[in-house]
C-alpha cells in the first residue's frame, strides 16, 4: 500500500514538475515582450525597471530558478495587466464563486447520474432504457457552452424561468450548474450501468439471494457497493473536468469566478496571470487524480495490483 | 471374376436425384468478406446511417455553398443587418449584414476539415507510438507510457491554449495544438489491441517466417486491428471540433473575418436576448453535426467489432 502510494505520488509530483517547466518556456518563448503595447513607446528607463522587476533581466536557467522557487511558496508575480493585483490574490476571490458552483454541480451529477444508472441497469422496460440511453449519448456528444447556451435560450430568454447572469440568488444558480452537471451525469450513468449489470451477474449476488435475502438489500448492499468502485476513480477525472469546464461555462454566465478570470487573462494576453493559473488549475487536477486513485486504491484492494 | 447378375439390376438399384436435391451442396449465397458483412451490419444501424447521410449532406454543402452563393463570408452589408430568414437570407444576416447561412457553411469548411485532419494526424502518430510500445513492450513499453501518462495528468486544454499562445491564430496552428495532446488516446488504443494480438498465432507464424518487425508491426498486427482503430479515430473528429469550437469560443483560436462554429457561436452569444435566432443556427448544425459522427463511431463500433 505505502509503495503504492508513494510511486503515485512521485508521478504526481513529476507531472507538476514538467507543467511548471512547461509554462515557464511557453510563457519566454511567445514573441515579443509582455510589456509593449501598440502604439506607446516606452521609454528605456521604464522597460528597464520593468525588466527588473519581473526579473527578465536574468539569464533564462536563473529566471527559470527564481521562479520555481517563488512558485513554489504559493506566489507568482503580479498581474501584468492589471498591476498592484496578485496573481495569488485574483485566484483566492475567485475561488468562491467556482467552489460552490463546482460542488453544486458535482453533487447534482452524482445524485442524478447514480439514478439513472441504476435505474436503466435494473429496470426491465426496453422504452425507459432508450430514454436515458438517449440522455446520456446526447449529453456526452454535445460540448457543455452548446448545451448552456440552448439551456439560456429555452429557460432564461424564452420562457424567463432562469436569471442569466450572476450569481446573486439560489436562482442564478440552476442553469449554470446543469450546464457544467449534463456531461458528468451522462458518464456517470454509463458508468454506474455497465458496473452494476456485471455486479448483479455475479455468483455472489445470486447467493445472496439464495440466502432469502430481500431484493432491496441485495441490490444495495452486494450490488451497489461493488459497482461504485468505478464512480469512486471517475470523480478525479471528474473534479478536473468541472474546473476545466467552468472556463466557459462561467464567461457564459458572467459567473465572477476563477475559470472566467483565466478566459479573460487569455483574451488579455495577460502572461503572469495565465501562467499561475495554469499551475493553479493542473495542480489541483493531478492533487484530486492522487486523492482519487489513493481512495479507490484503500476502497478497492485489487487495483493496487494492476499499477 | 464378378457375378454378373448383380449388375443386371444396377439400374433398379439406384433411383436418379431430383433437381431439388442435386443442388444441395451447393452454395447458395456469395460468401460475404468481412467488409461486406461490416457494411450489412452498420445498414442496420438507423441512427448511423441517418448520421452519415447529415455528415455527407453537411460536407456538400460546406464545398458547395461558399462557391455558389451571391454573398461571401466577410462581405458587410450595413443596409441588410440582423435580418430574420428569409428567401434572400436563408437563415438571415448577422450584426454587419453577412449572410448567416453562407458563415456557418465557410464555417463548416474550417471545423470539419480541422477535426478530420487533426483525427489522421493522429492516427500516424497513435499508430506509430503505440505500436512500437505495444509490440516490444517491456522497459521501453514502460517508459513510453509513463510518458504519456505524465502528459495526459495534466488537462490538456492547459497545453493547447499555451501552444496557441506561441503561434498565434491560424487553423494550421490550431491544428498543431489540437493534436498535441489528442494523439495520446489513439496511442493507448492502439498499444492495448498490438499486445493482445502480439500473442497470437499469426503473428508467431509471421515471425518465424522471417518477416521484419516492421512489417510485422504495421501489415500484421495494425491490419487487424484496425476495426477499433477506425472506431477511435471517428470519435476523435467530433473531439477535435469541439475543442477547436471551444477555443474560437474562448478567443484564441479563428478570428474574424473568418469563419468557424464556435466563433459563430461566440459572435451570437451577446444577442442572446435581441435575436436568439442568430444563436439557434450555430448551435443546432454544430450539435447535429457533433451528433452524427458519434452515432456514426457507434455504429462503425458495433459493424466492425461484432463480437463485442
Amino acid at each position: 500500500m505505502i509503495k503504492f502510494i508513494c510511486k503515485r505520488l512521485l508521478a504526481g509530483i513529476l507531472s507538476l514538475f514538467i507543467l511548471a517547466t512547461i509554462t515557464f518556456f511557453t510563457m519566454r518563448i511567445i514573441p515579443g515582450s509582455p510589456f509593449g503595447q501598440e502604439g506607446i513607446a516606452m521609454s528605456p528607463q521604464v522597460a528597464e525597471a520593468l525588466n527588473k522587476k519581473y526579473a527578465l533581466d536574468k539569464s533564462l536557467p536563473e529566471q527559470y530558478l527564481i521562479y520555481l522557487q517563488n512558485a513554489l511558496q504559493g506566489d507568482f508575480g503580479e498581474s501584468i495587466k492589471r498591476p498592484g493585483m496578485d496573481v495569488t490574490y485574483i485566484i483566492s476571490r475567485g475561488a468562491p464563486s467556482t467552489i460552490k458552483l463546482g460542488f453544486y454541480a458535482f453533487s447534482f451529477a452524482m445524485v442524478v447520474g447514480l439514478t439513472l444508472g441504476i435505474i436503466s441497469a435494473l429496470t426491465k422496460k426496453r422504452w425507459l432504457q432508450g430514454i436515458i440511453t438517449f440522455i446520456a449519448t446526447l449529453g456526452v456528444s454535445i460540448p457543455s457552452f452548446l448545451m448552456a447556451m440552448l439551456l439560456m435560450i429555452i429557460f432564461g430568454v424564452t420562457l424567463k424561468l432562469f436569471p442569466l447572469v450572476g450569481l446573486n440568488t439560489p436562482k442564478h444558480y440552476v442553469l449554470p450548474t446543469i450546464s457544467l452537471a449534463i456531461y458528468p451525469i451522462s458518464v456517470i450513468t454509463r458508468l454506474t450501468r455497465s458496473s452494476l449489470r456485471d455486479v448483479m451477474n455475479k455468483d455472489y449476488i445470486t447467493l445472496a439471494r439464495s440466502k432469502g435475502s430481500k431484493e432491496l438489500v441485495v441490490i444495495i448492499k452486494h450490488g451497489l457497493k461493488n459497482a461504485l468502485l468505478p464512480i469512486v476513480t471517475y470523480s478525479g477525472p471528474l473534479i478536473a473536468y468541472l474546473m476545466t469546464g467552468s472556463f466557459v461555462i462561467e464567461s457564459l454566465f458572467s459567473i465572477p469566478g476563477i475559470g472566467s478570470e483565466f478566459v479573460n487573462s487569455i483574451t488579455n494576453r495577460d502572461y503572469t496571470l495565465i501562467m499561475g493559473m495554469s499551475i493553479f488549475f493542473g495542480s489541483l487536477v493531478i492533487i484530486t487524480s492522487l486523492l482519487a486513485d489513493i481512495v479507490s486504491a484503500i476502497v478497492d484492494p485489487r487495483i493496487k495490483l494492476k499499477v | 471374376m464378378v457375378d454378373p447378375i448383380i449388375f443386371d439390376n444396377i439400374d433398379n438399384m439406384f433411383t436418379s436425384l431430383s433437381d431439388d436435391e442435386k443442388n444441395s451442396e451447393a452454395i447458395a449465397y456469395d460468401s460475404r468478406t468481412f467488409l461486406q458483412d461490416a457494411i450489412k451490419r452498420f445498414k442496420k444501424n438507423k441512427l448511423a446511417v441517418a448520421g452519415l447521410i447529415f455528415i455527407i449532406f453537411i460536407i456538400a454543402l460546406a464545398i458547395i455553398v461558399p462557391i455558389v452563393s451571391p454573398y461571401s463570408y466577410e462581405e458587410q452589408n450595413l443596409q441588410a443587418r440582423n435580418l430574420l430568414p428569409s428567401a434572400e437570407h436563408l437563415f438571415g444576416t448577422d450584426k454587419l449584414g453577412r449572410d448567416i447561412f453562407v458563415r456557418i457553411m465557410y464555417g463548416a469548411r474550417i471545423s470539419l476539415s480541422i477535426g478530420f485532419s487533426a483525427a489522421i494526424i493522429n492516427l500516424f502518430i497513435g499508430i506509430v507510438y503505440g505500436g512500437i510500445a505495444g509490440y516490444f513492450g517491456g522497459r521501453i513499453d514502460v517508459l513510453m507510457m509513463r510518458a504519456v501518462d505524465i502528459i495526459y495528468s495534466v488537462p490538456t486544454l492547459l497545453y493547447t491554449i499555451l501552444i496557441l499562445m506561441v503561434f498565434g491564430n491560424s487553423p494550421i496552428s490550431m491544428l498543431i495544438a489540437i493534436c498535441a495532446t489528442s494523439w495520446i488516446g489513439m496511442a493507448r488504443q492502439v498499444r492495448t489491441q498490438i499486445m493482445s494480438l502480439k500473442e497470437q498465432e499469426f503473428a508467431l507464424a509471421a515471425k518465424v517466417i522471417g518477416a521484419s518487425k516492421r512489417r510485422i508491426i504495421f501489415r500484421h498486427l495494425i491490419m487487424n486491428a484496425l476495426g477499433p482503430i477506425i472506431v477511435t479515430l471517428t470519435m476523435m473528429v467530433p473531439s477535435a471540433i469541439f475543442t477547436e469550437s471551444f477555443l474560437s469560443f474562448v478567443g484564441i483560436g479563428i478570428s474574424e473575418p473568418q469563419s468557424s462554429w464556435g466563433l459563430l457561436a461566440n459572435a451570437s452569444r451577446e444577442l442572446i436576448h435581441t435575436h436568439p435566432i442568430q444563436v439557434i443556427w450555430p448551435l443546432t448544425i454544430m450539435s447535429l453535426t457533433i451528433l452524427s459522427l458519434n452515432f456514426v463511431g457507434d455504429g462503425l463500433g458495433e459493424s466492425l467489432e461484432p463480437r463485442k
